[in-house]
């Protein structure tokens, strides 16, 4: 769903501030009403304490610094805690506890979804799920209407309870993965660092899960919350034991509004219906079912306007919203006309693994080569972020990595990202920042060729770079003596980490 | 530099010690003579918006002194007179005014040349000054002119600190700049000021940084390049020979290269195509060792006889001539070679992404208000001073690696942005996207459109990009129709501008 305006997502993410823990303040008596008593929410409500440990991309040999965070969680079905995935990403260590019980209990994570930013722990202590209660879901809230938001934040220790109203309904970027967008639903009361994972209830039912705002700075009274058809997908996804995410469709189009282009096709009528695909992203699901050119006219039986939506439960809706309730296996099934013909398309849904490079990660190791020194590492958004490189070659390489298809020549591009100083690489800097070409004319299409190249014996290695005519050259009798040496100044203690599962 | 000269030769500072002391006295006769020699230039200029191709933006005014360097002619830096509209000449005594012209311009080298429109506007006690042919050494003492609105001169004395190739404001390439010290506040607006060394022209201002009190100067030996190609009837301007290099200090390196026997030579790292290097056969992963009898070393540098240590782009362009011949040796697979380069001229137009485009109509076409562009790096320029970061990335890259992105001849045409009208709703949100193909006729220039568009005989304009939206149709009948109302909505003066 992150294919239609990555601009606006960019836009987006220099504003929102991922709010590990976020509530709404409001007076106490006037959140509580006939709707729920707080005491039944409280049976519920969890307090997450979870101890990070997140990896320094800049010294990817190290296990990273140690942070702590709360958060908040709630009770459902089958002695299960719902919560925000960025309250327990990266955890080492979590432990829960309820108001009104003193005592501490060990959780684990048993399912995290970081493109939705929903995570479900369990307590192995059943003792912990005596005497709570399962909140039972409801469903999308009306505008303007009451929710009220539980939750343990900031400015004190015990449960909190605030409220507002329902602002905007639709779709947004997710910030814990910073590409991600699905339904969000905006209340107005003003966030402060809280209560991220906790539930917002109305009519007694659980309408909503808190998960993010804006900063104060930016703007006032915009609190998000992840709404029901999304906690509701992310629980089936899982009944089969594991976690496999959205799928991806991978399409671009062009709204068929121009007057011209419907003659063109032949469409009489101006206001008629049908979008005109103009990018397919051969990763995706897409990938060689659908073609530039396409006209698509129906989705699931579902007529699509000449701006991209259908009518779907009686909302009108982008109709990329019948692919975000798919699983991955599910198909979906267009009307078409490719090449003044009409005909149809089935097209089975699953992942489109380019993006994840865009995404942010959590609960992974940095992969990298140190060699003779200098250091090979794959560009990806926590890289970037790691390094803050305002470098033309590899904010171009990331940013168009998906949209020109650049995964295609190499599946992973591969950084020399800096050099530890030694006597083996003293003329080695110029090189920083840029991408690997080929070494030993081998071409690099991710760090495990990296790895291969310099696994074998070779009187020079020739490391070649992208939009570059010098190479970088290592002679092979140096390297060895090099390597003890700088593992031991600089405290590497590993040559490389790389993950082959990927 | 003064204590070893003391030193080792006590006459020399003897002389110098008199000369200095001497110095107001010649100054006090010899101002008026020098003063009559130079002459205040008011320039309006009017640059073209990359943006809005068919404006032009606001009118600016600079001003700067010039010289009066042979009769009826005034040197003075490019900078001055860029996008000039009007040109006036006013003389420091008398303040009499007199609209002038430019004769020529070089823009990479930033020096021009203005006449008075009245031939005799200059009397004739305005005698010329010289361009000083000494080689000037580091320590010099140089005099930096600026006059007061009444004509008093300001007189501000300098030494000079360095001599080096640097880029100048309006070439990708480099060339030989005088860096001064100078205390001087300087009058504002003035782009152009004369820098004598005892009475003679050493250079011109180019850039001036009062806090560190450094100036540099377009110096003498560009000044003479410039005047002696003016001079020929055939200006072809500064040579360029079409190569980039990078340091090879790396010993690993240079064993790889074969060239650890050698304690000079500098790596080949970029070869233009189309340009001198480029048909003289130098390659990239070429060791150069020498041109000429010049030994070129590790850093690219080699050894003027003048100024000592200074990069080899010297040689190429202000100590050669467009048409001269040089010799490269150079040292490929482990082999000596010599290669041959004929000198061609520097041509910003030749690049595919021109670096710079001044006095010169932006070109474009407005197809039923789409706008369409050939991309400059004025044009990312409009970005402001941090263009390279906010500029759109895939422009800035396609120009930064035009080289090997963009095949020779070739220009990078592209849909800038769309006027908006009836004909072209559901296109309006287009912008920044390469044209490929119209019609089914591939575009790499944009005179090209128009051929296109004229040849056509279906119903309809299909235009191609390279990206998302691939392919978009227009009306082919109603497009008269459709460039008169947008050209008269939008007040464009002109639809076309080659």
């Amino acid at each position: 769903m992150y294919l239609k305006s990555l601009n606006e997502k960019i836009r987006c993410m220099l504003l929102l501030i991922c709010l590990i823990l976020l509530l709404q303040t409001f007076l106490m008596n006037q959140a509580v009403g006939a709707e729920i008593s707080p005491d039944r929410v409280r049976k519920s409500l969890v307090r997450i304490l979870c101890t990070t440990q997140s990896p320094d991309y800049q010294t990817p040999w190290n296990p990273g610094r140690i942070g702590r965070g709360v958060g908040s969680g709630f009770i459902i079905s089958d002695s299960r805690i719902m919560t925000n995935a960025h309250v327990v990403s990266n955890a080492k260590f979590i432990h829960v506890d309820k108001d009104g019980d003193s005592k501490k209990y060990a959780a684990e994570v048993l399912f995290i979804a970081h493109d939705c930013d929903l995570a479900i722990l369990t307590v192995k202590n059943h003792g912990f799920f005596n005497g709570t209660e399962v909140l039972s879901t409801g469903g999308i809230p009306e505008m303007h209407s009451n929710v009220t938001a539980f939750g343990y934040p900031i400015g004190g220790d015990r449960m909190s309870v605030t409220r507002g109203v329902v602002s905007r309904i639709e779709f947004r970027i997710y910030s814990h993965s910073g590409l991600d967008s699905h339904l969000t639903i905006q209340i107005d009361a003003a966030i402060n660092p809280g209560n991220s994972g906790g539930p917002v209830i109305q009519n007694g039912r659980v309408i909503g899960v808190a998960f993010q705002g804006y900063s104060g700075a930016v703007a006032q009274n915009t609190g998000y919350m992840i709404p029901v058809p999304v906690m509701n997908r992310f629980l089936k996804d899982i009944e089969d034991g594991k976690y496999d995410g959205y799928v991806e469709l991978g399409i671009h189009y062009l709204n068929l509004q121009n007057p011209s282009y419907r003659e063109k096709l032949n469409f009489k009528s101006e206001t008629g219906n049908g979008v005109v695909i103009t990018e397919v992203v051969k990763a995706a699901s897409a990938g060689g079912k659908l073609k530039i050119g396409d006209v698509l006219l129906k989705i699931d039986g579902h007529s699509i306007s000449s701006d991209g939506h259908i009518v779907l439960d009686g909302e009108y809706v982008q109709l990329e919203e019948v692919v975000e309730r798919k699983f991955h296996g599910d198909r979906v099934t267009f009307s078409l006309l490719r090449d003044g013909k009409l005909i149809s398309v089935v097209v089975e849904l699953k992942g489109a693994w380019p993006y994840s490079i865009l995404a942010n990660k959590y609960n992974v190791r940095p992969e990298f080569i140190m060699f003779a020194g200098y250091l090979f590492q794959p560009l990806d958004r926590n890289f970037l972020n790691a390094y803050k490189s305002k470098d033309l070659d590899l904010n171009y390489h990331y940013s168009h990595f998906v949209k020109n298809e650049l995964y295609l020549e190499r599946p992973q591009i591969v950084v020399l990202s800096s050099i530890m100083p030694d006597p083996v690489n003293s003329y080695g800097s110029e090189f920083v920042n840029s991408i690997i070409d080929e070494i030993n004319g081998i071409k690099i299409k991710s760090l495990r060729d990296v790895a291969e190249v310099f696994g074998k014996k070779s009187e020079f290695y020739v490391v070649k770079f992208l939009n570059s005519g010098k190479p970088l050259i290592i002679e092979e009798r140096l390297v060895d003596a090099a390597q003890t040496r700088i593992k031991n100044q600089y405290n590497v203690f590993e040559d490389s980490y790389i993950n082959h599962s990927n | 530099m003064l204590l070893s000269n003391y030193i080792n030769q006590p006459k020399f500072f003897q002389v110098f010690l008199i000369f200095s002391m001497m110095l107001p006295v010649i100054q006090a006769e010899n101002v008026d003579k020098l003063k009559q020699s130079m002459v205040r230039v008011s320039v309006t200029s009017q640059s073209y918006s990359f943006v809005r191709p068919w404006e032009k933006k606001r009118p600016e005014s600079k001003r700067g002194i010039g010289v009066i360097i042979e009769k009826n002619l005034i040197l003075v830096t490019a900078a001055l007179v860029e996008n000039a509209t009007y040109l006036e000449l006013e003389k420091l005594e008398t303040g009499e005014k007199s609209p002038a012209k430019i004769i020529a311009v070089d823009y990479s080298a930033n020096l021009g040349l203005i006449a008075p429109v009245r031939d005799d506007f200059l009397c004739s006690n305005c005698k010329p000054i010289p361009i000083t042919k000494k080689k000037s050494k580091i320590g010099d003492t140089f005099s930096v002119w600026q006059f007061e609105e009444n004509g008093t001169p300001i007189v501000g004395n300098a030494t000079l600190k360095s001599v080096h190739v640097e880029s100048y404001p309006y070439n990708r390439g480099s060339l030989l700049v005088f860096e001064i010290k100078v205390l001087l506040s300087r009058a504002g607006g003035s782009y152009t000021l004369p820098v004598l060394c005892k009475g003679k022209l050493a250079g011109l201002m180019m850039r001036h940084n009062q806090g560190n009190e450094t100036m540099t100067l377009v110096p003498s030996p560009i000044i003479i390049h410039f005047i002696t190609d003016y001079n020929d009837g055939n200006y072809n301007g500064f040579p360029r020979a079409g190569f980039g290099v990078l340091n090879l200090e790396d010993p690993q390196t240079r064993r790889y290269l074969g060239a650890d026997h050698h304690d000079s030579g500098v790596y080949v790292e970029k070869v233009q195509p189309g340009s001198a290097a480029f048909e003289a056969d130098l390659k990239v992963g070429d060791v150069l060792l020498a041109i000429g009898d010049y030994t070129i070393d590790k850093f690219g540098q080699y050894k003027d006889p003048d100024f000592g240590k200074l990069l080899l782009s010297h040689l190429v362009t202000a100590c050669s001539y467009v048409g001269d011949f040089l010799n490269f040796r150079i040292l490929r697979d482990k082999k000596e070679i010599d290669l041959k380069l004929k000198l061609k001229p520097f041509n910003s137009e030749e690049y595919a992404i021109p670096p710079f485009k001044v006095d010169k109509k932006p070109k474009y076409t407005i197809v039923s208000g789409l706008v369409f562009q050939e991309l400059s790096r004025e044009y990312l320029r409009e970005w402001g001073a941090n263009w390279f970061t906010s500029a759109p990335q895939e422009f800035v890259y396609f120009d930064i690696n035009q080289w090997e992105l963009i095949p020779l001849g070739q220009k990078f045409v592209f849909l800038s942005q769309v006027l908006p009208s009836e004909g072209n709703i559901g296109y309006h949100n287009l912008r920044f996207l390469r044209v490929t193909e119209i019609n089914d006729m591939p575009i790499n220039r944009i005179e090209e459109i128009d051929d296109a568009i004229a040849k056509n005989s279906t119903p309809y304009i299909k235009v191609e990009f390279e990206s998302s939206p691939r392919v978009i149709y227009l009306d082919a009948k109603r497009l008269e129709n459709e460039n008169e109302k947008i050209q008269e909505r939008y007040g464009i003066s002109s639809l076309t501008q080659f």
